[in-house]
């Protein structure tokens, strides 16, 4: 009976002073994961969100970036830190894909971790040589099914956001490319601005710019809706009806970090999306920012987008054997 | 020709106000400083000071980040000739030479051939930019996989060439080379080869430890096996410019240099690295006196620092002329013009004229600070190596390690460091040279990645790779330097296997 209560009272005392941590946090600067190298996409998006978010916080926020297999290095850490709310993660879609590529992934892109919010979207295109006759999604589509000629094309490397989205525009219009994985996007583009192949998916902004120099063709973005900063390039969506690849960028937290934390860095992350400057920052690199949601409402979200990742992996045969 | 002219007049005129002169000498100091910090490259530099970069006006942020880039490739030779530590791929070279000269006391002069190598070599890849970027371009253009790939096979024999060793070992740590360039994630189809089921592994190895391991720890653990003391405690310090002889021979290397790394620099991937690599063998190559490469011959560091330098500024070509970067380094500068609101594209030119001009007028500038900057830094290293060794190696130590780590904050590569600085110690008493592995491990991926795609791209049909003019003329180049250069050591090593008693 005696140990009973003591174990009670010790219960009651940690839930309380759980609650006075939640509640004076933070007390000292908090930390983000970041899975890329300086300069990267998902980088620039964190060190764009990471004044305001610190502002919000009343503390300041530190990227860190852990680079290293697809980001999962980072992951793996960020699953494995102290649940404290001192460490978060910047996740992307690639994480949701990795257990459908990797072979061997420690932590569960929905189980290791919990949801704390929405950052942005990133617009993909879908580009084509200037020789290839096709001047909108549709004509390529025409075009792929009439010439029985064989179409190559590139994308960043297997198992990328861009290389499921060739995957899924192939099933979706039934057609047949073969897949060119490059590493990275600028070879892709370079290879396919040289002619050397005719299709590309890459990140929508250097595309743009090669569209507007004449020397490629941009045919759509391959989200559901169109970007907002070039809002005359439609959206493959409009071709193909519910056709939506394009990668996210989030936040997450170790699993067990305490709900009232979490809901102020999802406060912190709205607050820094809301903010003109980051806006508009993002809208250069080709990010549409997030509209703010609960965490569990993004929770919800992440969990749908895990399921649909996965069956497009596992489709797409991106399997390492 | 007055197009130019006006440009150029336009580029210095927007590159000489007060701000950017500021942000052109501050990019040159700490390029010089990252580049004698072994580990810390340009990429991770210039990421980390991408966000400083925004409050900046475009133009002085490029300033500021070329800058820093090619003062980076001066830097890197520095820790190359004093100790024998070449942060950057491209300044392994420098220690075949560079390191031997140090050790003859001949520090000073080989610290200033670099210098006044890679400025010349600055100056002259700069107006090579400014004069024949849209020509150029094309030709980059025109080199699909199958160019790639015999490009990149012609650098492979070089290899074969440049090395003092014996053709059979040579050969031999190229294979070991090429196999440990295949650890990692296999481009064509995601696979992992060689990772052990380690995930810091699924990325390759990185170059940095594996070159600091076999260069740097090694010659630290060489030195320490013998007595108290290293030679070079005991060599005088000497003089610090070099002589009229030095001159007179590195002229001409630094030339050939130039041209040739000025050619291979428009080349997206290891411009940099495989042109100090070519213009060493072509030195060695066509030189009177073979013998005294791998001795402390000046030739070997004004023509692959040369080179290096000048490929380091034609890299900025394809950025430039269409937008599409051709390194990680200058890929990061793509994204702070994005974040400029400039979108790097085939437009730049016409529609940015001032920044286009400004940027490389800015690199002339830059260069003539860089050698201000390095010149009178140079009496200051020499006497670095004054300091008593024993004070000395355990600080290098601890200096590779921290820099191996900043490069990924992975204790896994500072392992591999160390593993490595082993193996480098074995090989030395193997007799056998590190530089053919190296260059093998940095090449090995392209050559696989460009084989398989070119393959892919014609459905199978090897005759690509011969039917191709640019691709059969560099395939016919390699076959030849196969048949001249090593068929003669082979005779050569064979009759010396006759002579030496048994």
């Amino acid at each position: 009976m005696r140990i009973l209560t003591a174990s009670l009272v010790l219960a009651a005392v940690a839930f309380v002073s759980a609650a006075a941590q939640a509640q004076s946090y933070p007390t000292k600067p908090v930390r983000f994961l970041v899975g890329f190298a300086p300069g990267g996409g998902v980088d620039t998006v964190a060190r764009t969100l990471a004044p305001k978010m610190g502002e919000a916080l009343g503390q300041p926020v530190v990227i860190e970036n852990k680079p290293g297999a697809g980001g999962t290095l980072a992951a793996d850490a960020a699953a494995t830190a102290d649940p404290d709310g001192y460490t978060m993660f910047f996740g992307e879609t690639g994480l949701l894909i990795a257990p459908a590529i990797y072979d061997k992934v420690n932590f569960d892109p929905i189980k290791s971790f919990a949801a704390v919010a929405p950052v942005a979207v990133v617009h993909l295109a879908l580009v084509v040589h200037p020789q290839v006759a096709a001047n909108d999604a549709a004509q390529l589509i025409k075009e792929l099914k009439e010439k029985r000629q064989r179409f190559l094309y590139g994308s960043p490397g297997v198992g990328t956001v861009q290389h499921l989205a060739g995957e899924m525009f192939k099933k979706a219009a039934g057609v047949e490319m073969e897949h060119a994985p490059f590493k990275g996007a600028a070879p892709a583009l370079t290879a396919l601005v040289g002619g050397q192949i005719p299709i590309a998916v890459v990140s929508a902004p250097p595309a743009l710019a090669q569209a507007k120099g004449g020397k490629a063709k941009l045919l759509a973005v391959t989200s559901g809706k169109r970007m907002e900063g070039a809002p005359e390039i439609p959206a493959l969506a409009e071709t193909l009806p519910g056709f939506d690849a394009a990668p996210s960028i989030f936040v997450l937290a170790p699993a067990k970090v305490p709900e009232a934390i979490i809901a102020k860095v999802n406060q912190a992350v709205a607050a820094a999306l809301a903010d003109a400057g980051v806006r508009e920052a993002l809208g250069k690199i080709g990010a549409d920012v997030a509209k703010p949601v609960t965490p569990a409402a993004f929770g919800q979200e992440l969990a749908k987008d895990f399921q649909r990742w996965t069956v497009v992996a596992r489709e797409s045969g991106a399997k390492a054997e | 020709m007055i197009d130019l002219l006006a440009g150029l007049g336009q580029g210095l005129a927007a590159a000489t106000s007060p701000a950017n002169l500021l942000f052109c000498f501050l990019g040159a100091l700490i390029g010089t400083l990252i580049g004698v910090l072994p580990g810390l490259g340009p990429v991770t530099t210039v990421a980390l000071l991408l966000p400083i970069t925004f409050h900046l006006a475009p133009l002085s942020a490029l300033i500021m980040l070329a800058g820093i880039y090619y003062g980076a490739q001066y830097g890197g030779s520095t820790t190359a000739i004093l100790v024998n530590m070449p942060g950057e791929s491209s300044s392994v070279v420098t220690c075949l030479d560079g390191y031997r000269m140090a050790r003859q006391g001949r520090a000073g002069p080989a610290l200033a051939v670099a210098a006044l190598g890679s400025l010349f070599a600055g100056i002259v890849a700069t107006f090579v930019i400014a004069l024949f970027s849209p020509v150029l371009i094309e030709v980059a253009l025109k080199f699909g996989p199958a160019e790639y790939f015999a490009l990149m096979t012609l650098g492979l024999t070089l290899a074969v060439v440049l090395s003092n060793a014996s053709v059979f070992r040579s050969l031999g740590l190229i294979a070991l080379g090429l196999g440990l360039a295949m650890v990692g994630t296999d481009v064509n189809t995601g696979a992992e080869r060689f990772t052990f089921g380690i995930a810091e592994l699924r990325d390759g190895i990185g170059f940095v430890p594996i070159a600091m391991g076999l260069f740097a720890v090694a010659e630290i653990v060489r030195n320490l096996e013998g007595k108290e003391s290293r030679t070079v405690d005991r060599t005088p310090i000497g003089r610090l410019w070099p002589s009229a002889q030095d001159f007179r021979r590195a002229t001409p290397a630094a030339l050939r240099g130039t041209i040739l790394g000025s050619l291979i620099g428009i080349l997206p991937g290891g411009g940099p690295t495989l042109s100090s690599f070519a213009a060493y063998a072509l030195e060695k190559k066509i030189s009177k006196t073979p013998d005294r490469f791998g001795k402390g011959a000046v030739e070997g560091v004004a023509a692959p620092e040369s080179a290096n330098n000048a490929a380091a500024q034609t890299s900025f070509i394809p950025l430039l002329t269409l937008g599409l970067p051709s390194n990680p380094t200058i890929a990061l500068m793509a994204g702070a013009m994005m974040i400029h609101g400039i979108q790097p594209g085939p437009q730049v030119m016409t529609a940015n004229p001032e920044l286009f001009w400004g940027l490389i007028a800015s690199m002339l500038l830059g260069n003539v600070m860089l050698v201000l900057i390095n010149l009178p830094l140079i009496g200051l290293w020499v006497r670095l190596l004054a300091v008593p060794y024993h004070l000395l190696s355990p600080a290098l130590v601890v200096l590779c390690c921290l820099g191996v780590y900043s490069t990924d904050n992975s204790l896994m590569s500072v392992g591999l460091l160390l593993l490595f600085g082993a193996f480098g110690y074995l090989l030395s008493k193997w007799q056998a040279d590190p530089a053919p592995l190296l260059l093998a491990f940095v090449l090995g991926p392209m050559i696989e990645e460009n084989f398989r795609r070119a393959m892919f791209f014609s459905a199978g049909d090897p005759w690509v790779f011969v039917n191709r003019p640019i691709s059969g003329f560099f395939l016919l180049l390699a076959a030849l330097l196969v048949l001249i250069g090593v068929l003669p050591a082979i005779r050569k090593t064979r009759s010396d296997a006759f002579q030496e008693p048994p």
